[in-house]
């Protein structure tokens, strides 16, 4: 069934000849397993393999033929001195007297913890500076501790007596002490063994209390502070995402700000007549254009159509001559002087224009309410009344011109305010 | 055969444009002008009206009946028939009154024009608001617009250029050239100061914005 999708799609199957009898059998193990639908399935795929598993194994219920056995035993328990004997159930086996399993985990670090003599201590362990006030015997006593409670600080801090020293105070005393302790053998040794471990005993101890401080307030919040802050951070997040937002629409803004602006009317491209009026007029030069291109001209047909053309208009003339005169025409073919233009209130466009009458004052830009708001506003600053006070070509002209220069104003004040706000969160 | 006339199709690419005058004009009632009808409350005298700035009287209605068919008045619902239309010029209506209300103005045009009518509004005043209409016996409130016709029909076309109607005079009258040349001058000056500021406001975004970007990319 595959081979035959196959043969209509044109593809060569390439496993076929490698190997045939393989497949074969491979498809015949499915065939027994599968039924219905998921044999059609699979047949379907071919010899590629399906991209989720359509056969599903069943739950086999293993039976356990064999127990594990456990054996009743006794073991040596080295944290005892004592010798005490204990029993416990082990798997496996017989054995007893064996060791503990756990016994590893049994904290006696006192072997790691350096020891000194007070001729040590003296000899290179004394602090030069007496910096804490530090004696021998304290921190002697400060080992023993240590030694005793195994590193346990809480522990070891609660049971130091006198109570004068912060924990901050033993720790980097000890550390203090042990890392002397091993530059003095790495000089007696000539040996740079531990030196890793020379600096893991750095212990800052201003940086330690400022650790805990800062756990502390982190404590001491208030659930109201806690809601405060989760929602500043997700105005943070939201404050990122619209940064980036913003960078890409100031760089489109800066791109328009370097374009030069139209400066002709785009009135009558509002509506949406105008609108299909311009998309046809740009379609229709687009066309021209290509088929120009497209086409190279032939000048033999070229001078053809010249000629008839030529007889075209010369027959037009003839008849226009022939026509009675009318006033419109003749007033229309006249070329009327800009005067006697005025003279009439006439004017022609260059462009289609959409038919209608209208008002002169009726064309000048609305803005939306609030927008309008601020636009009277500035108008009233410069002295220059919402409504011209004669509403001629010329007049309605300049003060649309004047209500787009003051909306752009507007829409530049806003893009600065938005440029502070932002700047101001920058920082 | 009719010498091939104008007809009712449009003249592309041309606009024809009229000059109109609308507006009121209001005075206090004297007790001369009482009739036996006037309501005692009445204290203002006012008449609402659409007319040519190129002179009042015959000439001017002349002037505006080539292209007007008739101008309908709506007043306040109070009046009688508040709903005044106006065939023959003057179009003008005289009514008394005592308050200010907003009137609707409509302009039918002559049916070979094939336009609509255009709606506007004025609002009735009858009280001086500026100091020096203080004195005034009369009261004029006054709006000057242009009506244009985008590609008139030929026979609009004909009509309105059978005389010279857009020339309004160079000094006499409430409108006249001299006043378009003021108010011409007046917002010349404000687009001056208004160009000024974006230019000022251009360049501090240019300047900010670039800073910005710098700061975040630095970020």
């Amino acid at each position: 069934m595959s081979n035959d999708i196959l043969d209509v799609l044109n593809l060569q199957s390439n496993n076929q000849s490698l190997q045939p009898k393989n497949k074969k059998q491979k498809l015949s193990d499915n065939d027994q397993k599968l039924s219905g639908i998921n044999r059609e399935l699979y047949q379907l795929l071919g010899e590629n393999t399906p991209p989720i598993l359509i056969k599903q194994n069943k739950f086999k219920d293993k039976s356990l033929d064999k127990v594990s056995p456990w054996y009743w035993s006794q073991f040596n328990n080295g944290s005892r001195k004592d010798g005490l004997r204990l029993w416990h159930w082990n798997k496996g086996s017989k054995e007893s007297n064996a060791n503990y399993k756990f016994e590893k985990y049994n904290g006696n670090n006192e072997s790691n913890i350096p020891n000194f003599t007070q001729k040590d201590y003296e000899d290179f362990l004394q602090d030069d500076e007496d910096e804490g006030e530090w004696s021998y015997e304290e921190t002697l006593y400060l080992f023993n501790l240590v030694k005793t409670y195994e590193l346990k600080w809480i522990v070891i801090h609660d049971r130091y007596r006198d109570n004068v020293r912060t924990i901050e105070d033993l720790k980097q005393r000890f550390y203090q002490i042990c890392q002397r302790i091993l530059i003095h053998q790495n000089e007696l040794n000539e040996s740079n063994l531990n030196s890793n471990l020379i600096s893991n005993l750095n212990f800052n101890k201003a940086k330690e209390i400022e650790r805990k401080e800062y756990l502390n307030r982190l404590l001491a919040r208030s659930p109201a502070e806690i809601a405060e802050e989760e929602s500043l951070l997700i105005e943070a997040k939201k404050f990122e995402i619209s940064a980036k937002k913003t960078i890409q629409e100031r760089s489109q803004l800066l791109q328009l700000l370097d374009t030069p602006q139209a400066n002709g009317p785009i009135q009558q491209y509002l509506t949406s007549q105008g609108l299909t009026q311009l998309y046809n007029s740009l379609m229709t030069t687009k066309v021209k254009r290509r088929q120009n291109e497209a086409v190279p001209e032939n000048p033999l047909t070229v001078l053809n159509e010249k000629l008839k053309q030529d007889k075209l208009n010369q027959q037009k003339v003839i008849e226009e001559k022939k026509k009675p005169s009318n006033p419109l025409n003749s007033l229309l073919s006249k070329n009327l002087t800009i005067k006697q233009e005025e003279v009439f209130g006439l004017k022609t466009h260059s462009e289609k224009i959409s038919p209608g009458v209208y008002l002169r004052s009726s064309k000048l830009t609305n803005f939306k309410p609030n927008v309008q708001n601020k636009v009277v506003g500035i108008l009233g600053e410069l002295n220059i009344g919402k409504k011209p006070v004669m509403a001629t070509e010329k007049i309605v002209n300049k003060q649309d011109e004047l209500l787009r220069a003051i909306n752009n104003l507007l829409e530049l004040k806003k893009q600065l305010d938005k440029l502070d706000a932002e700047t101001k969160i920058n920082r | 055969m009719a010498p091939a006339q104008a007809s009712s199709k449009r003249i592309k690419t041309l606009s024809i444009s009229r000059p109109v005058i609308y507006g009121n004009s209001a005075r206090h009632l004297k007790d001369g002008d009482r009739k036996p009808d006037t309501p005692p409350e009445h204290t203002h005298k006012w008449s609402v009206f659409v007319r040519s700035p190129l002179g009042e009287g015959k000439a001017g209605d002349e002037d505006l009946s080539l292209y007007i068919k008739k101008v309908v008045f709506k007043l306040h619902d109070t009046y009688p028939n508040s709903t005044r239309s106006i065939e023959v010029p003057p179009f003008e209506v005289e009514e008394t009154g005592w308050g200010e209300f907003e009137i609707g103005i409509k302009i039918f045009f002559h049916n070979d024009a094939n336009e609509k009518n255009i709606s506007l509004y004025h609002h009735l005043r009858l009280h001086p608001y500026k100091e020096e209409d203080k004195d005034k016996d009369v009261i004029k409130s006054l709006q000057y617009d242009e009506i244009v016709f985008n590609e008139p029909t030929e026979l609009l076309f004909e009509r309105l250029t059978s005389k010279p109607g857009n020339i309004i005079p160079e000094k006499t009258g409430e409108f006249n050239k001299t006043l378009e040349r003021q108010e011409l001058q007046r917002i010349n000056n404000g687009l001056y100061t208004i160009n000024k500021q974006i230019d000022e406001l251009r360049k501090k975004i240019v300047e900010k914005s670039q800073g910005s970007i710098a700061n975040t990319i630095t970020r």
